[in-house]
């Protein structure tokens, strides 16, 4: 279970990850001992990515700063709203110069080139083409039109993964979020392949309260099941548990609820002729309430998510337990913390794993028995692209309703297009399930194992379950008085 | 007994009531009250709502305008209060 990642900026922010997990278990929390103990993961013989110790060592400063809940730079003021955040230490400036001639340039007569630019920056120069960068517009029709492929576009992977270009960046070419932009998704932090954006962990407070004993109960998203090797939900369950948690719980729970709320939306929505989107990816969710006002008002459904519905039951039922949800995903933090929620805390898989490791347990060697109660396959298909809208669609099956017709945007692209369409009144479906991660939680920027690999591990351990319906679900897991309606503040 | 209750919730936490169970541990040890203070941690108590500063209850009761710069000192009173 150590090396978990292939990614040598991740094993580094593991690394940080783990040993921070370590101190919170063993000894008090302090930042100056922390960082002092740090510093030995980058050692004057360590070899290194940058330019020389001193810089890693900030960058690995900036780095502890985020994995105990504060802002990576020292002097920007705390946004709780902000999950998703720039090292400006460890940001390489990337290319800042978008389009340029290659030495694949024949020089050929054509000049295509020249001919496709509609701003006079490109010329024939001695050896190749050149472009005059103080009229180029950097639109690419240079690069479509030459026949060798001699003119490359490079757009910096933050950028190019923002899908609500939330990112720019200063005179020294260091990315720049825009926080009021920003929809917190995380591809931005997926793409970057120095590290630079990283999010802002609780991992310091959780395991505090669970080391003075505070009850808690630990909610795991679907997208769990499948992510470690050789291990069953059940036994990953258990291995929370043993971190300190009274229980954990399956977030899917939450999902079939959830899908027979918004099953009931969707019968209205229809019966007025307003497409519904789904709510259950913050994310989308995000990029609705900024991005398309209105039809965030309009067509967004106002189911609570999963994860606030089983928060919303376990508060009802039990008060004084504090209530951790385990995910895949960065703008969950959001979600759950930028305002007092039903949700207390949010780990992510990355995250989880670290406290793990730091405490010893290994899922894949924990004892467990076969569950007696858990939700349906319908409830923990939420965790892939496509299983929301079919979900929902088997709540309205078993009403005997239906069929409703139905659109998957898969990744934040695809739901922005969606929505682009929608605001144009040009959305001809019943329902549009937004997913922010193309293949669906599973492939979160916090997932451990890659995308196919957890969905077939996935698909192989539900074959194995009883096949529960939807009814079924929610006749053994009451929601019976939870409050599922998001606009309420409960 | 006297039951102390600080919030760690992440607004509390922010503003730094991780520290201050550290400095009340301290406290404690101080004044050997380690068998007679049960100190625990509270997820939000939404204290943070009413703008009234740290999350603290002592016996239940909240204890208003706590900070992470003067817990040590309001603390020390209130328990030796709650201790007669």
């Amino acid at each position: 279970m150590a090396n978990m990642f292939s990614h040598e900026g991740r094993i580094f922010k593991f690394d940080v990850l783990v040993e921070l997990a370590r101190q919170a278990y063993e000894g008090e929390v302090e930042e100056a001992k922390i960082q002092g103990f740090a510093r030995n993961l980058v050692r004057m013989d360590t070899p290194r990515v940058r330019c020389c110790v001193y810089k890693e060592r900030e960058v690995l400063r900036q780095r502890v700063r985020l994995a105990m809940g504060k802002m990576a730079s020292d002097t920007a003021e705390y946004n709780p709203r902000q999950i998703v955040q720039v090292i400006d230490a460890a940001c390489d400036g990337c290319t800042i110069k978008k389009i340029r001639v290659t030495d694949n340039c024949r020089k050929c007569m054509a000049k295509a080139c020249v001919a496709a630019c509609k701003f006079d920056a490109m010329h024939i120069g001695t050896m190749r083409s050149e472009i005059d960068y103080s009229k180029c517009k950097e639109c690419g029709a240079c690069a479509k039109a030459c026949p060798y492929n001699a003119i490359v576009v490079t757009e910096r992977p933050c950028y190019s993964h923002c899908p609500v270009q939330a990112i720019s960046w200063d005179e020294n070419g260091i990315a720049v979020i825009d926080e009021e932009k920003c929809i917190n998704c995380g591809q931005c932090e997926g793409a970057c392949p120095f590290g630079a954006i990283e999010d802002i962990s609780w991992v310091v407070p959780v395991v505090q309260l669970l080391k003075m004993g505070t009850p808690a109960y630990a909610v795991v998203a679907p997208s769990i099941q499948g992510q470690f090797d050789n291990t069953t939900l059940p036994q990953i369950m258990k291995a929370i548990e043993m971190l300190g948690f009274e229980k954990c719980i399956e977030v899917a729970i939450g999902a079939d609820a959830v899908a027979e709320t918004e099953y009931r939306e969707l019968k209205e929505h229809k019966a007025e002729g307003k497409p519904l989107t789904t709510s259950c990816c913050p994310a989308f969710v995000n990029m609705l309430k900024i991005h398309f006002p209105k039809q965030y008002a309009e067509n967004k459904s106002h189911t609570v998510t999963p994860m606030m519905a089983i928060a919303r039951k376990l508060k009802k039922e039990h008060p004084d337990h504090g209530v951790v949800f385990i995910g895949p995903c960065l703008a969950k933090k959001q979600e759950a913390m930028q305002q007092s929620t039903a949700v207390d805390y949010v780990l992510t898989f990355e995250e989880i794993a670290a406290l793990l490791i730091a405490r010893g347990i290994n899922p894949a060697e924990v004892q467990v028995d076969d569950p007696e109660l858990y939700p349906s396959n319908y409830g923990r298909t939420f965790a892939q692209s496509g299983g929301v809208a079919a979900a929902v669609a088997q709540a309205a099956k078993e009403h005997g309703d239906g069929p409703y017709t139905m659109v998957q945007a898969d990744g934040a692209f695809e739901c922005k297009k969606q929505l682009t369409l929608m605001r144009a009144g040009r959305f001809r479906e019943d329902i549009l399930e937004g997913m922010c991660c193309i293949g669906g939680c599973i492939a979160g920027p916090a997932s451990i194992s890659d995308t196919p690999t957890v969905k077939a591990r996935m698909t192989k351990e539900n074959m194995k379950t009883d096949k529960k319906t939807i009814g079924q679900s929610l006749e053994i897991f009451s929601f019976d008085g939870v409050d599922m309606d998001v606009t309420h503040n409960v | 007994m006297v039951n102390v209750e600080i919030c760690i919730g992440s607004a509390c936490y922010v503003k730094g009531s991780s520290q201050v169970v550290n400095d009340l541990k301290d406290l404690l040890k101080q004044h050997s009250w380690e068998d007679k203070v049960a100190l625990r941690g509270s997820f939000c108590m939404k204290a943070c709502q009413e703008k009234k500063g740290l999350g603290i209850r002592i016996n239940g009761k909240k204890i208003d305008g706590v900070t992470a710069a003067n817990a040590r000192e309001i603390l020390e009173k209130e328990i030796a209060v709650a201790l007669l």
